[in-house]
């Protein structure tokens, strides 16, 4: 009993950690919506503890907890596999944008030159 | 014909002025410019004394590759038809690069490489080096069937037809040496070779020193290379 609740204290406090930090925007909609997804099962799963042993008998599989486990880390791999993604995603639109600010400051620079030998020539 | 010589400059400020020399002595028709990939030492100061050259200035470091894509960008702004890519620490020889430049106008070349292992130089190379670069040759002829005896060779004069979507790619290689060569090599780019003579660098440090450098550039060059393999055997390599 003391577990459960305890679980469900989790869950709740995790759905109002990301909750506000939606808010606050320290972290945007679209990327809140797995974790919030996530937290929700958790909270879910605190709540009916038995949903896990019923998934596991339609799975097939005779430990249940090795369920969770399974469907934790799978769940983990994903978020990751989908940070990498958007890290590179990030790092060449950084490196476009570094480019073209360097090709821009060379443009800059030679007009600036271009309009000081013409003042000086007036 | 526009030439554009890119130098892409890191922490180079000992070995600029006399490259900037050797270029204005030597090959009086290139423009050249520079891409200072945010150097450490005081690189931007020296460029900026130097009279007559065009220069690029990143506020971030970028590393080798994206400095020389961004020379490519500039060159497609500016149209330049040919370009020539050299290094900055003082290995490379004006001349050199003007035989090459000939020599690709000549046999209407896209791509003409520097090789220092064509015929015997006085260039000294490391054991790894060595080792690698022989690995690399086999690949090559392996899958496309063309000898290129110098794949890492930072010297290289590249046609505008060839540069143009080069500088246009989102995700340009990391290092741009044998998966490069083999990707364009499968788009029908011609390239030749031919035997350029080298100076061991001046001062500085080489990019590829130490041992873990040069392991951690072979392991990810192979996955580059097989990568490049399946986008070609795929079709999407074929697409410009």
């Amino acid at each position: 009993m003391i577990a459960s609740i305890f679980f469900i204290i989790i869950g709740i406090l995790l759905i109002g950690y990301i909750y506000n930090n939606v808010r606050k925007h320290m972290m945007s909609q679209g990327e809140s919506i797995l974790w919030m997804v996530g937290a929700c099962i958790i909270l879910l799963l605190a709540i009916f503890p038995n949903i896990i042993i019923f998934l596991a008998k339609i799975v097939g599989i005779d430990y249940p907890p090795s369920l969770l486990f399974f469907l934790t880390s799978a769940f983990l791999l994903i978020l990751l596999f989908r940070n990498s993604q958007q890290l590179s995603v990030l790092s060449e639109k950084s490196k476009e944008l570094i480019q073209d600010f360097g090709l821009l400051d060379n443009r800059v620079r030679n007009l600036e030159k271009k309009r000081k030998s013409g003042e000086s020539n007036e | 014909m526009k030439i554009l010589m890119i130098i892409p400059a890191y922490n180079e400020a000992m070995n600029l002025a006399a490259v900037v020399d050797d270029i204005k002595e030597n090959f009086k028709e290139a423009d050249i410019l520079i891409v200072n990939d945010c150097s450490k030492d005081n690189t931007l100061e020296v460029i900026q004394k130097i009279e007559g050259i065009n220069f690029i200035n990143l506020p971030i470091n970028l590393g080798y590759s994206y400095a020389v894509q961004t020379g490519l960008k500039y060159a497609v702004q500016e149209n330049y038809d040919y370009l020539i890519q050299f290094d900055g620490d003082g290995q490379h020889l004006a001349s050199e690069a003007k035989k090459m430049y000939e020599y690709a106008l000549e046999k209407d070349v896209d791509i003409v490489i520097g090789s220092r292992f064509l015929s015997e130089t006085d260039y000294q190379h490391s054991f790894f080096r060595k080792i690698g670069t022989t690995l690399f040759q086999k690949i090559i002829k392996r899958l496309t069937g063309k000898h290129i005896s110098d794949p890492t060779s930072g010297l290289q004069v590249i046609k505008r037809n060839v540069f143009l979507p080069l500088s246009k790619i989102y995700a340009y290689p990391e290092f741009p040496d044998a998966n490069l060569l083999i990707h364009l090599i499968y788009q029908e780019v011609t390239i030749d070779e031919i035997s350029v003579k080298m100076k061991n660098r001046e001062f500085g440090e080489s990019m590829h020193g130490g041992i873990i450098k040069p392991i951690k550039y072979m392991m990810k060059m192979f996955y580059y290379i097989v990568m490049v393999y399946f986008n070609n055997l795929l079709g999407k390599g074929r697409k410009k």
